[in-house]
């Protein structure tokens, strides 16, 4: 049975990533809403719902500064950092990721490193009707029922709900979204 | 970089951008495919040109011929975009991404890997991948332009203008 597969490698997968990072996902958590796409990645698409843009902090001077990065925020991989670039787009911490009227919720996400630090891997953006979405990587947009459903050895856990009065912007993924 | 091939009855003949064949050793061994229409035997060879090696399959089928020319720099290329593609899975990060060992063996390809990476970020096209970490270490420069950074579409075009620009440094 192909279950949701956009631009997926295998039958009967859910999509092209590997099962065993993303182990929670399942045909009844998630479905496939894009095909694979480079352009954009989890942050840039939670904080703006846009496919333009892949947000980073790459840092400047070693490194090329291949990601865009809000201006006057640090670039380092820090949750600080990432909570700081939120709050350029409007969002502010919360409590939790429940839906709230008037409001739109991001969670998140941070995972401890090999070398020891801990540092933000991933965002998921909450859809209107409750559900969320998340761009994994550089692979496909998923919209799933929770946000812990992509929790794992990747992107770890949830460290923090940010959310922001609600936008009035008509996105892809609002468009993409079931009711 | 063009190849051509002309496969015959009695001669086979290759051509890399005008000339510049050295030899070619022909494989001892042949191998029949079987296909819907009419079997096929393959035949491997290698061809020497000025500054490379390449493999060359050789199809004969029928009335029809069909030669690949295999560039193998490019091959092992590929095999090493298959594996980061594997490695990387879903991060976000191009500092996790450009840790990969596979993108690291391409970076350890050296000079040879920026004509593959400019051949691959063209047919990449619309949807580049993220390359521009391995450019800027391969050729010590990082023409993107700030209002570019994350753009990646952007990113590929100021590259791409850097390349065509600055080809006699690669």
């Amino acid at each position: 049975v192909l279950i949701g597969c956009v631009g997926g490698k295998k039958i009967g997968t859910l999509g092209s990533w590997k099962p065993e990072y993303l182990p929670k996902l399942t045909s009844k958590t998630c479905r496939v809403t894009s095909p694979v796409k480079n352009s954009y990645n989890c942050i840039g698409w939670a904080a703006t719902g846009s496919e333009a843009e892949w947000w980073w902090p790459t840092p400047l001077g070693f490194w090329p500064a291949t990601g865009f990065w809000p201006a006057g925020v640090p670039r380092e991989e820090t949750v600080a950092a990432f909570l700081q670039a939120f709050g350029t787009v409007g969002y502010a911490q919360c409590k939790d990721g429940k839906l709230e009227d008037g409001f739109e919720k991001v969670a998140l996400y941070a995972n401890k490193m090999p070398w020891g630090q801990v540092v933000p891997t991933h965002a998921a953006r909450q859809l209107p009707n409750g559900k969320w979405t998340s761009k994994l990587g550089p692979l496909e947009d998923i919209e799933h029922k929770k946000p812990a459903d992509v929790n794992g050895p990747i992107y770890g856990g949830i460290v923090h709900y940010m959310k922001r009065p609600t936008q009035q912007i008509a996105t892809a993924a609002e468009s993409k979204s079931e009711k | 970089m063009t190849l051509r091939g002309q496969t015959g009855d009695v001669q086979t003949r290759y051509v890399v951008n005008g000339g510049a064949l050295k030899s070619i050793r022909e494989s001892e061994q042949f191998r029949i495919v079987t296909g819907k229409a009419a079997a096929t035997i393959e035949c491997h060879t290698t061809a020497t040109f000025d500054n490379f090696e390449a493999q060359v399959a050789t199809y004969a089928m029928a009335k029809y011929s069909l030669t690949l020319l295999v560039d193998n720099d490019w091959a092992r290329f590929q095999q090493f975009v298959r594996e980061w593609h594997e490695q990387r899975g879903i991060v976000s990060s191009p500092i996790q991404m450009a840790m990969c060992p596979a993108y690291q063996q391409i970076i350890a390809m050296g000079k040879p890997a920026i004509r593959l990476i400019f051949r691959q970020l063209e047919l990449e096209g619309d949807d580049p991948d993220h390359w521009f970490w391995a450019l800027s270490y391969l050729t010590g420069v990082d023409p993107v332009r700030p209002e570019s950074r994350g753009n990646l579409k952007k990113m590929r075009a100021d590259w791409m203008r850097w390349g065509q620009e600055n080809r006699n440094a690669w």
